[in-house]
């Protein structure tokens, strides 16, 4: 087809006892800022994250954890008042968050796609669907109106809809709800990105159809090797389908590591708290074990660590000093004082 | 005394205040409105002349110019018309006189369609399709139109004479009872907005009566798009006011308004004597763009996709 | 202990219908050349029966647009219905006027979906809450209201200082403590939940469904509880009812619709749900086809047939009975009727 960029390949074993063979998405000390009426705030106070190639990170927390402007940022959609204020975000070698619009642009919705929450975000509710597909190929690759009409019939095939002849000629409107996330996938395959970020993508659909939709996107980004940042507030759905995850509380990621082990051994209190909160962990009493109170509002974080007003071990080094990230032998880094090495 | 003081920090700490603030133009239009509204509603001490009592005024002093003018006269700063009146002190009375007229109808407006609109709205079926043909109907004539109509119906049953006496009241009558549909209809879209609410349905579980839900519930949360076009029927009250008075069928001559004043110095404006045309002309127009200009900020504050980045 | 507690609620084939079709003018069809007045109906409540038993909590199931929040308005007289019969203590209570009704609008009470929409705005906490006990009885002096109310808040976990805020200076889960006292204050014994905790965070949900089953046990209440997250319900209730498009497919003690569905859409429901730490890969999910039918034109039959992978010849022509399992226990499906499921 079309000259694609290659990712670049970079072959180093971490120090931190996790092997990276090739890089896709590197995110360091990213900070998001707004700055409103009522002075500055941070939104996304230092988060660092990586992803391989291929590999499906799970994003996890509560609303207003700055997990979604984590997400946003990466592709630089953080509207007014808000902006990167440091950090730097390599994708395939370059920083993203030093782009132009314009530059950015060509990558967005080419080597990266987003699929949000509401699959209105991306349809144009008085375009069909074959329009807003074949023109989003032309956008992006050199090909003509004919190619670019078999690489969108190839593409809802691959979302497992069928008759894709006749759905082009269909507006977003005719289609349900677990249809139409579907055909937000399909576009954002379009150009065979290199990473998926999702959004919540099943937040608003019902079991049945989030069940299918998790699966689809699994298998297409399995199968196809692409990587994806999954943001959502549902720890089982993160379990499901992801092999790293990080949990995010107040603007950072106060846990990461491997999918497994941080569902079976939680280590953070957060993390372990808002396991224990799920009904389907069971034990075997009637009382959920809740969190007390509510996360502190980013304009008046508490000082030390930020989730120490609800921690139930809090001691006094947590109320004046931030815990550092550290990482562990299993492959889990935690930013807890209490954790042992 | 503890709930007043958490009032007012509320009131001091609120994104109306400060959106208010930081925009010039509103400061300036309300500063001006302000002061048009104070200076004509303390007309009897503001006003040098008692225009309404005509043993003061001076026949001979009629049709004198401004006082910078080669004829004009220390006494009347911006000259007199053709009664001899002054041409200041009869804006400012005129002024309260359509400031009176403008404020009086849009109550009635108001009043007219916040019980219409909200009884359309939340009740529904037929009675919300009879009155809203109603207000269709009436809202496919020119305001103006009806506002002559139901005038000349008026001076044909009261006669004149009864009208004159109560002009300013009657005035206020025929505008309110011109201009209610748009009011019915701004209340009835936003109490079917309110209406789908949760709160309603929680008022409709403890068991209140309808009208208890209408009034106190849903009312107050649908009042912020009436307060928006408050400010544009006043002017377009006192507006309908003057373009009535400069028709013969408003305020009769003996009783100043805005619109009658330009009236009265209309005939004369070819024989030399503008000024009692312009004069209350441009207060016409200062009035009705100030008030425009707080409307218009005070729509641009309310609509929340404007101002939620702030 | 359930079996033989008294039944506080009947329902009775219960129907409610939306005509959507607008004023006369708009449902006029020319249809062969004729004049004729066409009426669309959305079929949101198909002859549902069901009884609810003092002191338990009963859950209603099912997926967006199934019926449930229609069917607890249906049953609140918030919508009147338009067919059956719904008994409050062997009372008729479907066909009061408002004012006979007000009796039952003490002891039966509603807590809603959404925190912000259900509080009205313009009223402070004190008068949301001082409002239904000064309606519903006169007598009561100023300051006996405000005892009352600030000991119902003190039981959902409000400080009483706080009654004279304004909603909009609570969080979610404030707020739907808020709406729970709400319900608290006239004393009621009948509760419905509409999906009273899918708007709140995993944190706040766990806090929530505590402050809901302690007011439970120390009022006594009894819960008409409508989600859609099922391992809430799980944990929750005593007994499920699982709806689909309208109609009531099974009907049964927790802990058996769990372990044995008998109903082919409950099986389908049940494994679609996202388990925690049940890892990647191929799970045993039960895959639907088709898609979910409009209750514009619900299918003949069972209306489950069109997606069911084991129907039949009958179950497209008839409508399944409920047939009693045991006393507590009820499904609608000719397969377990002819007993070949």
């Amino acid at each position: 087809m079309t000259r694609l960029e290659q990712p670049i390949a970079v072959c180093r074993t971490c120090c931190e006892g996790y092997e990276f063979v090739n890089r896709l998405l590197d995110v360091n000390n990213l900070e998001v800022t707004f700055a409103k009426r009522a002075g500055k705030f941070q939104a996304v106070r230092g988060v660092s994250f990586s992803l391989d190639k291929g590999e499906h990170l799970g994003l996890v927390g509560e609303s207003g954890a700055g997990k979604s402007i984590t997400g946003f940022s990466i592709i630089n959609l953080i509207s007014k008042p808000g902006y990167i204020s440091k950090g730097n975000i390599l994708f395939e070698g370059r920083d993203l968050a030093k782009l132009s619009l314009e530059e950015m642009r060509r990558i967005r919705g080419d080597r990266i796609a987003m699929i949000f929450q509401d699959p209105m975000m991306t349809l144009n509710p008085v375009l069909t669907i074959g329009t807003q597909m074949i023109e989003t190929v032309l956008a992006h690759r050199r090909v003509s109106r004919a190619e670019a009409r078999d690489i969108s019939v190839e593409r809802i095939n691959r979302v497992r809809i069928s008759s894709p002849e006749r759905r082009l000629k269909q507006y977003p409107h005719e289609f349900s709800g677990g249809m139409r996330q579907r055909i937000v996938i399909a576009i954002s395959l379009l150009t065979d990105p290199a990473l998926i970020i999702a959004d919540e993508p099943t937040t608003a659909l019902d079991v049945t159809i989030q069940a299918e939709i998790m699966e689809l996107l699994l298998d297409l980004c399995t199968s196809r090797q692409m990587g994806l940042v999954l943001i959502t507030h549902d720890l089982a759905v993160v379990s499901q389908i992801t092999q790293r995850i990080a949990v995010m509380y107040a603007g950072l990621i106060v846990e990461t590591g491997p999918t497994a082990e941080v569902i079976a051994t939680p280590r953070h209190p957060y993390t372990r708290g808002l396991i224990n909160a799920l009904p389907q962990t069971r034990h075997g009493e009637k009382r959920l074990r809740q969190i007390p109170g509510v996360m502190p509002g980013l304009r008046n974080l508490p000082a030390g660590c930020a989730f120490h007003p609800r921690c139930e071990q809090c001691r006094d080094i947590c109320i004046t000093t931030q815990p550092e990230r550290r990482t562990l032998a299993c492959g889990v880094q935690v930013a807890c004082h209490l954790v042992e090495e | 005394m503890n709930i007043l003081a958490m009032n007012w920090r509320r009131f001091r700490e609120s994104q109306a205040l400060y959106a208010f603030l930081r925009d010039p133009v509103a400061i300036g239009s309300f500063t001006i409105l302000v002061v048009l509204t104070l200076v004509s509603f303390l007309a009897p001490w503001t006003a040098q002349h008692n225009v309404y009592d005509t043993a003061t005024l001076e026949l001979l002093d009629a049709h004198t110019p401004p006082a910078w003018l080669d004829q004009g006269l220390e006494r009347y700063p911006l000259g007199t018309d053709d009664q001899g009146r002054d041409l200041f002190s009869s804006i400012i009375f005129g002024m309260r006189t359509s400031l009176l007229i403008g404020l009086g109808a849009v109550a009635l407006q108001a009043f007219l369609g916040i019980c219409i609109g909200l009884i359309s709205g939340y009740t529904g079926g037929r009675l919300d399709t009879l009155l809203m043909r109603v207000a269709d109907v009436q809202l496919s004539f020119s305001t103006l139109m009806v506002a002559i109509f139901i005038s000349a119906i008026f001076e044909a049953v009261l006669g004149v004479g009864f009208f004159e006496r109560y002009a300013v009241l009657l005035l206020v009558v025929i505008i309110g009872l011109a201009e209610w549909p748009q009011y019915a209809r701004t209340v009835r879209a936003s109490v079917l907005a309110e209406k789908k609410k949760e709160y309603v349905e929680a008022a409709r579980v403890i068991g209140l009566p309808a009208s208890r839900i209408m009034w106190r519930q849903i009312l107050p949360n649908a009042l912020s798009p009436v307060l928006v076009i408050s400010t544009v029927q006043v002017a377009n009250a006192i507006m309908s006011e003057a373009a009535l008075s400069f028709l013969g069928l408003g305020m009769p001559v003996t009783q100043p308004s805005l619109g009658s004043l330009i009236k009265s110095g209309f005939t004369y404006i070819f024989s030399g004597s503008w000024w009692i045309t312009l004069f209350p002309g441009i207060t016409l127009v200062t009035l009705i763009l100030v008030i425009n200009l707080l409307g218009d900020w005070l729509r641009d504050y309310l609509n929340p996709k404007l101002y939620k980045h702030m | 202990m359930l079996a033989d507690a008294p039944v506080l609620l009947q329902c009775r084939e219960v129907v409610k219908h939306f005509d959507i079709s607008g004023g006369f003018l708009d449902q006029l069809r020319f249809q062969a050349g004729r004049p004729r007045r066409v009426r669309t109906l959305v079929r949101a409540v198909n002859g549902v029966s069901f009884d609810v038993r003092q002191g338990e909590t009963l859950s209603v199931v099912g997926e967006s647009g199934c019926g449930k929040s229609t069917l607890a308005r249906t049953i609140l007289n918030l919508y009147p219905a338009d067919g059956g019969e719904i008994r409050y203590r062997n009372q008729r209570i479907d066909n009061l006027s408002p004012k006979a009704m007000l009796p039952y609008r003490v002891k039966m009470q509603m807590v809603f979906q959404d925190p912000y929409a259900s509080l009205n705005p313009r009223m402070t906490v004190s008068r949301i809450l001082e409002e239904p006990v000064c309606y519903h009885h006169p007598g009561l002096s100023r300051a006996e209201v405000r005892e009352r109310v600030a000991q119902v808040m003190c039981q959902v976990g409000m400080d009483p200082t706080w009654a004279d805020n304004f909603p909009h200076e609570f969080s979610g889960g404030q707020r739907q403590r808020i709406s729970i006292a709400r319900a608290l204050v006239v004393d009621p014994e009948f509760i419905v939940a509409d999906e009273p905790i899918s708007a709140l965070d995993v944190s706040i949900q766990a806090q929530i469904l505590n402050l809901l089953m302690d007011a439970q046990e120390t009022r006594n209440l009894t819960y008409l509880f409508i989600s859609h997250d099922l391992s809430v319900v799980e944990h929750i209730s005593d007994r499920v009812a699982v709806m689909y498009l309208g109609s009531l497919c099974e009907l049964a003690p927790v802990e058996q619709l769990f372990a044995a569905p008998r109903h082919p859409y409950t099986r389908a429901l049940l494994s679609a749900i996202p388990r925690l730490g049940a890892g990647p890969g191929p799970k045993d999910r039960i895959r639907l086809s088709g898609e979910l039918p409009s209750p514009l034109h619900l299918p003949s039959g069972c209306v489950f047939h069109g997606r069911c992978p084991h129907a039949r010849a009958r179950c497209r022509q008839e409508i399944p009975k409920p047939v009693q399992l045991s006393a507590t226990a009820q499904v609608s499906c000719l397969g377990v009727e002819e007993g070949w499921l």
